[in-house]
């Protein structure tokens, strides 16, 4: 009974590992390593990159959610921090410009087309 | 037909200048504004840690003293806070408080500095693993933050301090 | 000494370089081919003394002094040649002249066309030259002489790195021969499918090296790098995937000239776009513009000068391009004819090229405004995955449509039924794997589309013999690429932790154990390798991940340790130990079907080689 029970510790303490590292590792690659050229948190050995990692593990060790890492981080560092461009209004001609652009070009190509079967 | 192609062209070096006009601009930024300085104006966050001198615990609201207060950020192990200790050292002689992170070290070779170089700082917390620099949104050392008497933060510097800046301090005085 | 001997080279390399331009105004083509021909053999001989000055650790040279160190092996000296700034750009300009040699030599048609080609040729040579010799001369004379040199980057020491550069330049720069052949084109209006037939072997050629170069880059930072990843959408990543893709488009509307004598005006103006990418490539990666990995030479002023190299080049040849562009017959393309179908082609990879640069220059553009933005890979995959699935559906129906004749919908029958067949295999994959997920499935579905309609044409046409090899080969290498991709992207596992000697970790189906470590001195490094015993079900077998630290300069390095199954990789890494932990901190990656990426971009490359030597349409 007692083998039971700490294999099922043990079984439970890599299960939830696994999911916090998923998530650890997820949310780590959105975040930009500050000392790093381009490169991820994930992705960097910094000393910065490091204590940015321990710190994910750590906040979602305490629950806490996606979002509000983020935001602790962001109030921290601001928005250069976060590799994904939020869907604000500024980011706005970054989503919209590329599909403007395929329609338009739909459309001159659609002109050039004898659309007869 | 020429005024066709013309009208090309003309729209062709419109568009080339400000081009040209953005990747110049772009070329000469001043690295400086990529640093975070969103903290400036913010409330300093209130640090909690073991002191490196008695190994009690202390929080930065305890020790603050109501006037302008001075933390740095720095390491044994980081060339540039070597640079920059005599300012620091300038600093205390003008009887500005200064408190000490110390960032990621061994409490031993951060007694050791001190005792070499002398100690500027009223107090210095341990920040063993950097949980307390982030707080900060600091991301590397050393770094300096000036803090008025409304326990607000009015200035940081990325990197070793300057003359230019301990005077900007002294002002504040 | 030496450094005057090289010095005199450059210097009546320009000479000869002027001279080609004097003799071609005076109309003495033959004159003008011989000083150009005589200009870049000067400069190759420039870049072998180059080479020589490396490989002697002659610190007088300040290239040299600034990027080599006596203690460095012998290959990563001579490698050392092209891993800056100044040397990267002498054979940037060797290639340019190289290519041009190769047309000088092997194209003795039309000797006015010829004329012209080699003309544009030099004076993009020439251009670079300039540049050179004003601003970064690898031949500065260091007085007095250093006893000892700066180093390299460690990074940059690896076999893979070495050879990534050459093959690149090969490919991107060689578009300058393309730019000059269109612009000969348009001069002399003979923009026509016998120029699309000269053109095919050199447009071909250079997109080849640039595919291996772009390849050998993406390999490297797999194996080398050590987070399992082999694309980060780094921007100087991205700058040498956007000429890629460009040509890719001209490659197709190539394909059109060729065959109808149509889109000249397209044709000419992708052709100009080509070149100018790979130049705007160029610029961003030297100018300290970008924030990389990659990044090289951080100097504004230099910036500058590239920049306005590629506006000059540029804009002399759009306005040559509009003034001389024909007026030909706007005849409209049938919907469901080949021609039409390349059209959409280029639609599609001028969007992708689009979405690229956006996100590439967006940080650029908006630190202007003193805002940081970073752009990663969830955008890039977010915008481009609907439309990478639309396109490798009207990738696989495209080659099935005939020139100038509307297909009936009827023979698109095999079309449908591989469209089904695929679904379902889909769908089987999707459930017993038990992965629901959408992107995973049309991924999959769509991949699966375009593999099984080449799979249909091979057959139905292995009795005729009479398909185009070439073309299977490489959009067969499109197919079994994006399926690798997203088998990779979503069955792929990876596992970070801290380990103590002797302990042993299990976890998915397998156990880890550290075994030992041992610190080693080699040549200008100190190198920790730890050993690790892993477990699966019967397999054993040991992996030895390590840290380096170099000598000079100071820096660290981590090197994994792969064990490779047929299609996948059982991969290791490890961080550089904390000075107080007595724990390793570890990174396990199972990459899935990451050979069959390797596997993809060869056919790809393969069939682009054989595109280049196989003689017909």
């Amino acid at each position: 009974m007692k083998y039971l029970l700490i294999f099922f510790i043990i079984f439970y303490s890599f299960a939830n590992a696994s999911e916090t590292e998923t998530r650890s590792i997820s949310i780590t690659k959105n975040l930009r390593c500050l000392v790093c050229e381009g490169q991820s948190v994930y992705e960097s050995n910094s000393d910065f990159a490091n204590d940015i990692k321990n710190f994910v593990k750590k906040e979602i060790k305490k629950n806490k959610t996606d979002k509000e890492i983020y935001q602790f981080l962001i109030s921290k560092y601001g928005e250069s921090i976060l590799f994904n461009p939020s869907l604000s209004l500024k980011n706005i001609a970054l989503w919209l410009g590329p599909i403007l652009f395929f329609l338009v070009g739909a459309f001159i190509i659609f002109r050039r087309l004898n659309v007869t079967k | 037909m020429y005024l066709k192609k013309g009208f090309k062209i003309f729209s062709l070096f419109i568009i080339f200048i400000f081009i040209f006009i953005i990747f110049y601009l772009a070329l000469f930024q001043n690295k400086k504004d990529f640093e975070p300085r969103v903290m400036i104006g913010k409330k300093m966050p209130n640090l909690i840690s073991q002191s490196l001198f008695d190994n009690s615990n202390k929080s930065l609201d305890q020790i603050f003293l109501n006037e302008i207060l001075v933390v740095n950020i720095f390491a044994s192990w980081c060339a540039p806070c070597k640079i920059e200790h005599p300012f620091l050292m300038k600093l205390k002689q003008n009887n500005i408080q200064i408190i000490g992170i110390n960032y990621k070290d061994n409490n031993k070779n951060a007694k050791n500095f001190l005792e070499k170089y002398k100690n500027p700082y009223q107090e210095v917390l341990i920040d063993s693993k950097g949980e307390l620099s982030i707080n900060l949104g600091v991301f590397g050392v050393p770094e300096t933050f000036v803090v008025d008497k409304n326990f607000k933060i009015i200035d940081k510097h990325i990197g070793p301090i300057d003359n230019k800046f301990v005077n900007k301090i002294l002002k504040l005085k | 000494m030496a450094s005057n001997i090289a010095n005199l080279i450059l210097i009546l390399s320009i000479l000869f370089s002027f001279l080609c331009n004097l003799f071609f105004f005076k109309k003495k083509n033959n004159l003008s081919i011989f000083f150009f021909n005589a200009s870049s053999y000067l400069i190759i001989l420039s870049f072998f003394l180059l080479i020589y000055f490396f490989c002697s650790s002659n610190f007088n040279i300040s290239a040299v002094y600034e990027n080599s160190h006596s203690l460095k092996p012998l290959f990563y000296k001579f490698a050392g040649t092209w891993g800056n700034h100044e040397g990267s750009l002498l054979l940037f300009i060797m290639i340019v002249g190289i290519y041009g040699l190769l047309f000088s030599r092997y194209y003795n048609d039309d000797s006015k066309f010829k004329s012209w080609v080699i003309f544009f040729q030099n004076n993009i040579f020439l251009i670079f030259l300039i540049f050179l010799i004003t601003t970064s001369n690898p031949f500065d004379l260091i007085v007095p002489t250093p006893i000892e040199g700066l180093g390299l980057n460690p990074i940059l020491q690896d076999p893979l790195l070495v050879i990534h550069p050459p093959f690149l330049y090969l490919g991107y720069v060689g578009f300058s021969l393309t730019l000059s052949l269109v612009l000969s084109a348009l001069i002399n209006k003979q923009l026509n499918d016998r120029w699309a037939k000269i053109c095919w072997p050199w447009v071909m050629t250079s997109w080849v090296f640039l595919t291996i170069g772009i390849s050998l880059g993406s390999i490297w930072a797999y194996y080398e790098l050590g987070w399992g990843g082999y694309w980060f959408w780094d921007p100087v990543e991205n700058a040498s995937l956007m000429p890629w893709l460009v040509s890719t488009a001209l490659i197709h509307s190539l394909l059109v000239l060729k065959v109808r004598n149509q889109m000249k005006n397209w044709t000419s103006l992708l052709a100009i776009l080509t070149f100018s990418f790979s130049l705007l490539g160029t610029f961003l990666v030297r100018s300290g513009i970008l924030n990389s990995v990659h990044a090289f030479a951080n100097d504004p002023d230099r910036g500058v000068f590239i920049l306005l190299i590629i506006f000059f080049i540029t804009s002399v040849s759009l306005v040559i391009q509009i003034l001389c562009s024909s007026s030909e017959l706007k005849n409209k393309f049938l919907f469901f004819s080949k021609e039409s179908f390349v059209n959409i082609n280029n639609l599609f990879l001028l969007f992708f090229l689009f979405v690229v640069l956006l996100g590439t220059i967006y940080p650029i553009i908006s630190s202007i405004f003193n805002k940081t933005i970073s752009i990663g890979p969830v955008y890039y995959n977010t915008i481009l995955a609907p439309f990478v699935f639309i396109f490798l559906v009207l990738m696989s129906i495209g080659p099935l449509l005939k020139w100038s004749q509307s297909i009936g919908i009827k023979n698109l029958n095999p079309s449908l039924m591989i469209f089904f067949i695929s679904i379902l295999l889909s769908f089987l994959i999707i459930q017993v794997t038990r992965q629901n997920d959408l992107i995973l499935y049309l991924g999959i579905l769509t991949s699966l589309v375009l593999i099984f309609t080449l799979f249909y044409e091979i057959f139905k046409n292995i009795k005729k013999g009479s398909f185009y090899y070439p073309r299977l080969c490489s959009h067969l290498g499109v197919g079994v690429l994006f399926l690798s991709i997203f088998f990779n992207a979503y069955y792929s596992k990876t596992k970070d932790f801290e380990i103590s000697m002797g302990e042993t970790k299990v976890f998915d189906k397998l156990s880890i154990k550290f075994l030992k470590q041992d610190i080693y001195k080699i040549n200008n490094y100190l190198e920790m390798k730890a050993e690790f015993k892993i477990f699966i079900g019967e397999k054993v077998f040991n992996l030895t991940p390590s840290v380096r630290r170099y000598l000079q300069p100071d820096q660290i390095t981590s090197e994994t340790s792969i064990q490779p199954t047929l299609f996948s990789n059982y991969y290791l890494a490890i961080n550089f130990p904390d000075q107080n932990s007595t724990t390793l901190g570890t990174r396990y990656y199972y990459n899935f079907f990451i050979h069959g990426i390797w596997l993809g971009l060869f056919l790809i490359i393969f069939g682009g080689v054989l595109s280049v030597f196989k003689k017909r349409v």
